[in-house]
């Protein structure tokens, strides 16, 4: 996208992509450009979030599920 | 009590009393690897201080117990309840000196629950940390994700949802709390990785719990925010969120919902490692129950692996559906072994069991004939004349308008940002060197 | 209607799930008949998978499982069948109350929901005695046929009641044009 080609500018073409994001000094003001932070050099980040959950959206097999126990996070 | 551990408490007697909390809180941190290293004596350390008079005593206190909790192995019960005591009864004002701290201490605590399988004894506790350090209640904050998580083990939502429900206007981190607090650059790159971290995973587990409540609507929007957060690396939350986002639309729309094109990541990282999603929307297309089954079965194992198979199964069973609301827009009247084969169910019963469960949850108007074994599709009687239709009109037009309302104060907002005008000037500038200036006309705020 | 009609009740034990740690089965059992009442299914079905393994062989939650499972599954036949059981007292009055809830559902639903229905299939998904129906349609006004040997019945279209709600829905209706107008 180029932006000098509009006449005005929006504020979400200025967050659109690219490096270059321009940083929103107030608290709370960060809200556009969260992942921006992350270091560019990682393709992929937060592998290890936790997200060992039994399935709660099977209507069919729910009422045998056997609770997980004691789940070390991974 | 060793004499290091009797400074500490000096000090934070000495500077609470002093209402010196600013500095207070500057010093502390530095405290945390000798209360850790000192462990099994802290509990003499916090009877010597006082939640509401040394707020931020005891707050550092509970972060060195959780971080030596491995080591030291507490009693769960002990632990929670230091903490429902501290959220409960500590000064706020003190506390909000010390808000990446605190943000820590409650991220720890989550953990601990979680692995000690205790996540339902937490959820109150988390809500209620919430309500003390969000500055108005659209504030999100880095522990809406520890609410969250908590409820998502113990599988509890109803606390929950009250925090769900209600719109985010803004958005409280630990990056930008720790620089007004004046830490080093190092940790502020930490923190900001970590508060993308949470956010997107606000929106990742906030769309599980309105998936498994069943309001598919609200979970497509989470999972959105999630997937189309601006970004320049692939996390695997969106990951993670774009599977389930792309299943829950195909519940609700019945093909991909809609996806903002500034969204580069998704294209470029997620679509190839969520394949099987992508052949399952394809599918999906053709209206074959018959195709789509055999592929669900196909892919099972992944889909197992990802924990989405509850989640495939009622995009099987939303097929069906969508098939037979399509027949009451062909059809005035058909058999229902007619409806049967057409939509690939097993017989008349199974087809009148379908139509009858639709019929009861309102997505299709119709009356069977068990005597000819006929269905009457019928159109929706909503006349839109009864006052029940008039308040649910007048109802989302309060919201809108009170979404429009909103809408300007941040445009208004963003307007007078000294950042924003010095941008949006900048580039005027480009245009004036490299553009003609015909090109852009009138005021760029407009 | 009487939906709220447990609603305190239900706080109370709501709170004690989430500040208890070793709650006894009749929490849960409390729990699952007024979520079965109120109609929140999906409630429902996540009570019973946080509900502790060892608990889950008490006999009474079983049984109200094998409730919550028919109604998950719009199975009016087993639901009716099921809820045929010694209960004990701190679930009697809800599963009373549940009955005659869903034995109004089933009369309204199949009332809208079919031109015409065969007694016995009727009978199965009432799990009632043919007396026990005949009674029970006579005060809905349905029509009996005869279908060679069988019995039919035509269920007799519902009206809707009027809601008398004119004055307040004509004073809202001016405050929104007002609103329009400025």
């Amino acid at each position: 996208m180029d932006l000098n080609m509009k006449p005005s500018l929006a504020a979400d073409e200025m967050f659109s992509e690219g490096p270059g994001y321009m940083e929103m000094d107030e608290s709370g003001g960060a809200t556009g450009m969260m992942m921006d932070h992350l270091p560019t050099n990682d393709k992929h980040v937060h592998a290890d979030f936790y997200n060992n959950f039994d399935d709660l959206f099977d209507d069919d097999n729910w009422a045998k599920v056997k609770q997980t126990g004691d789940n070390p996070k991974q | 009590m060793g004499s290091a551990l009797e400074n500490f408490v000096n000090q934070v007697r000495t500077m609470s009393a002093s209402g010196s909390f600013r500095e207070l809180a500057d010093d502390l941190p530095e405290s945390v690897s000798l209360l850790a290293r000192n462990w099994s004596i802290l509990d003499n350390v916090l009877e010597t201080l006082d939640v509401q008079q040394h707020t931020l005593g005891v707050l550092y206190v509970l972060l060195a117990k959780l971080h030596s909790a491995a080591t030291a192995n507490p009693e769960p019960v002990q632990i929670i309840q230091l903490m429902r005591d501290f959220v409960h009864r500590n000064n706020v004002e003190q506390l909000r000196f010390a808000i990446c701290a605190f943000y820590e201490t409650c991220h720890l605590f989550t953990d601990y629950l979680v692995q000690k399988n205790l996540s339902i004894l937490g959820i109150k506790i988390m809500a209620r940390a919430v309500d003390q350090i969000r500055q108005i209640d659209s504030q999100l904050t880095p522990i809406h994700a520890d609410l969250c998580l908590l409820s998502l083990k113990a599988k509890n939502f109803n606390l929950v949802l009250t925090y769900l429900d209600g719109d985010i206007t803004d958005i409280s981190t630990a990056a930008a709390e720790c620089k007004t607090q004046q830490q080093q650059q190092s940790q502020h790159t930490v923190d900001a990785n970590n508060d993308a971290k949470y956010f997107l995973l606000f929106y990742y587990y906030g769309g599980m719990i309105y998936t498994a409540v069943k309001d598919y609507d609200r979970a497509l929007y989470f999972f959105e925010v999630c997937i189309t957060t601006p970004a320049m690396a692939m996390s695997h939350i969106m990951l993670e969120a774009y599977k389930k986002f792309l299943m829950v639309s195909l519940i609700v729309e019945g093909n991909i919902a809609f996806i903002p094109k500034n969204t580069q990541v998704i294209g470029r990282f997620m679509k190839p490692m969520a394949s099987h999603y992508h052949d399952l929307v394809n599918v999906y297309a053709n209206s074959s129950s018959e195709e789509l089954r055999i592929l669900i079965l196909k892919y099972s194992e992944a889909f197992t692996r990802d924990s989405n198979m509850g989640l495939a199964k009622q995009v099987a069973t939303s097929l069906y559906k969508r098939n037979i609301k399509r027949l009451t827009k062909t059809f005035l009247t058909l058999s229902l072994s007619d409806v049967a084969s057409r939509v690939q169910l097993s017989g008349a019963a199974e087809a009148e069991r379908y139509i009858l469960n639709m019929i009861k949850s309102g997505e299709i108007y119709a009356s069977i004939n068990q005597k000819d074994g006929m269905v009457l599709f019928k159109d929706d009687p909503e006349k839109y004349n009864s006052p029940d239709m008039f308040l649910n009109v007048q109802t989302n037009i309060t919201q809108v308008l009170d979404l429009v309302k909103q809408i300007n104060k941040m445009e208004e907002e963003i307007i007078l940002n000294p950042m924003y005008v010095k941008k949006a000037l900048g580039s005027q500038e480009d245009d004036l060197t490299s553009q003609h200036p015909k090109t852009y006309s009138g005021d760029p705020t407009d | 209607m009487q939906s709220n009609k447990y609603n305190d009740l239900l706080d109370r034990l709501e709170n004690e799930e989430l500040e208890q740690v070793e709650l006894g089965a009749e929490v849960y059992q409390q729990l699952m008949a007024i979520y079965l009442y109120q109609n929140k299914l999906a409630n429902a079905k996540l009570l019973w998978m946080r509900i502790p393994d060892k608990l889950k062989e008490d006999k009474e939650l079983l049984h109200l499982n094998q409730l919550n499972l028919a109604l998950q599954n719009n199975n009016f036949a087993e639901f009716f069948q099921k809820i045929r059981y010694d209960w004990s007292e701190c679930v009697k009055p809800t599963m009373e109350d549940l009955l005659v809830k869903q034995r109004e559902e089933l009369f309204t639903l199949t009332g809208s929901a079919y031109v015409s229905i065969y007694q016995n299939n009727l009978l199965q998904m009432a799990q009632m005695t043919e007396d026990e129906l005949k009674n029970a349609v006579a005060a809905l006004d349905w029509t009996r046929e005869q279908d060679g040997d069988e019995v039919i019945w035509l269920p007799k279209a519902k009206e809707t009641p009027p809601t008398g709600r004119n004055d307040d829905q004509l004073l809202k209706l001016t405050e929104f044009v007002t609103f329009l107008e400025n």
